[in-house]
């Protein structure tokens, strides 16, 4: 059964890498997005000082992002560099009336992982890669008695983490809303409103 | 005017999530070029949706990336070909003759004679503007709104153009040089060209109708806050 995971970790998460490091640098405060702006403009510019203090600012986050999304720290470390190196060579594309620039940023390095995921999931899968995955995968709704079905579902939409679990399957895990509703048993309706209820609830934390 | 129902307000969040079909999606995406309050509405909801990313565990970086980002640069840069066309900071801090260069041209242009340099300087100055001259630029005085000039242009057939500002930025600011096209969906957006702490920045004006020039706090801004005034480039 589709059991929800924990709040801040879908099942579909690759197993842990690494504990956690609680690093003994101190963490550079966080930047207004004003300056990081501001440092767009130089960067545009090529003051090579701009992307490093870029670099300094937001690479802790675009980190997180890959090894969340990838799973290796090699894969990790390869697309953190070519998020920056893109970010120097497209930094004229950023138009602060669609979003922050630490969203452009976490733009540019959801995309370079999802590539590399897709190109993964291209590839034909080996047995022993398979281990630990089929947990995660359902039969399909129809498979099942439909009294099941639907009280398997009518569990699943009341568990409160299940929303966030599908929408961090969909961002982390780059799994399409088909590919969620064939891996969950879901009905694809029941998949998209969890994920907009997801969405919204996200979007309250937002100001205004 | 719009009405407050016209608004796809309700198709927003799947719109973010790409859960639209699509003829709903193509309905937002036309309502969204002309509605900014529904564009900054979906940029919520993308900065919503990449929020995901503040809640995962605290992860120390590893070195390795940004020395691999400096050699990938530092490649890339070594590999490229000779721009025509290098940056403005580039350019002065390879060739700090340039804003002298500059000023000589206007002066020429003008008429007047006020700075006195040294041989070898001049020389190089005024190669430097015979070359713009002898490469058909034209020249066109930058004024304000109520007509005070504030500098000149030189614009060149192949984009290019040569700002020449009268007066050196105050300490802490910048001059910032913006492009704007008269029509298209871009109409009368800035889009930065070029910044000096100096008065001279060589810039790129192809696809532009104008060229205009404003204070900045030193380091730019994403768009004029002190704008000086604007010039309309010829028709090519």
């Amino acid at each position: 059964m589709y059991a929800a995971p924990t709040p801040h970790r879908s099942q579909h998460a690759p197993a842990p890498l690494e504990p956690p490091v609680t690093s003994t640098e101190p963490t550079p405060l966080p930047l207004p997005d004003t300056a990081h702006q501001q440092l767009i403009v130089q960067l545009r510019h090529e003051h090579e000082d701009a992307l490093k203090a870029l670099y300094d600012s937001l690479s802790g986050v675009t980190y997180r992002v890959c090894l969340r999304m990838l799973g290796t720290p090699e894969d990790a470390q390869e697309v953190l560099q070519d998020t920056f190196v893109r970010l120097a060579d497209r930094a004229d594309r950023y138009d602060p009336s669609r979003g922050t620039v630490r969203t452009f940023v976490l733009t540019i390095v959801h995309h370079l992982c999802l590539e590399r995921l897709r190109t993964r999931r291209s590839r034909p899968v080996r047995e022993h890669d398979r281990e630990g995955e089929e947990a995660f995968d359902l039969p399909s709704q129809a498979a099942r008695d439909p009294l099941d079905a639907a009280l398997v579902q009518a569990a699943l939409t009341a568990l409160p983490d299940t929303d966030r679990a599908l929408l961090e399957d969909m961002f982390f895990g780059g799994y399409t809303h088909a590919e969620i509703t064939a891996r969950t048993g879901l009905p694809l309706g029941t998949v998209k409103s969890c994920l907009r209820r997801a969405l919204l609830k996200l979007r309250e934390r937002m100001l205004p | 005017m719009t009405r407050p129902d016209d608004h796809p307000t309700d198709l927003l969040p799947d719109y973010v999530l790409a859960s639209l079909d699509p003829d709903q999606d193509m309905t937002v995406d036309t309502h969204l070029q002309s509605c900014a309050d529904c564009r900054v509405e979906v940029a919520r909801l993308r900065e919503a949706l990449f929020s995901l990313a503040d809640d995962l565990p605290a992860v120390a970086v590893p070195e390795g990336p940004w020395k691999a980002i400096q050699a990938q640069r530092s490649r890339s840069s070594a590999q490229a070909p000779p721009s025509s066309a290098p940056s403005v900071s580039v350019r002065l801090r390879r060739f700090p003759v340039w804003p002298l260069a500059a000023a000589i041209a206007l002066i020429m242009a003008v008429g007047g004679y006020t700075l006195v340099s040294t041989r070898s300087g001049v020389q190089t100055a005024q190669a430097s503007a015979r070359h713009w001259l002898a490469q058909g630029a034209r020249l066109l005085t930058l004024t304000s709104k109520n007509g005070q000039p504030y500098g000149s242009m030189y614009v060149r057939p192949d984009g290019r153009a040569l700002l020449v500002l009268n007066k050196k930025a105050a300490p802490g600011q910048v001059y910032q040089a913006w492009g704007r096209q008269a029509s298209g969906p871009r109409a009368g957006v800035p889009t930065s060209l070029g910044l000096t702490g100096g008065t001279v920045m060589e810039v790129s004006w192809r696809g532009y109708d104008s060229v205009g020039v404003s204070i900045e706090p030193a380091g730019g801004s994403l768009a004029p806050t002190h704008p000086l005034g604007r010039t309309r480039l010829p028709e090519s």
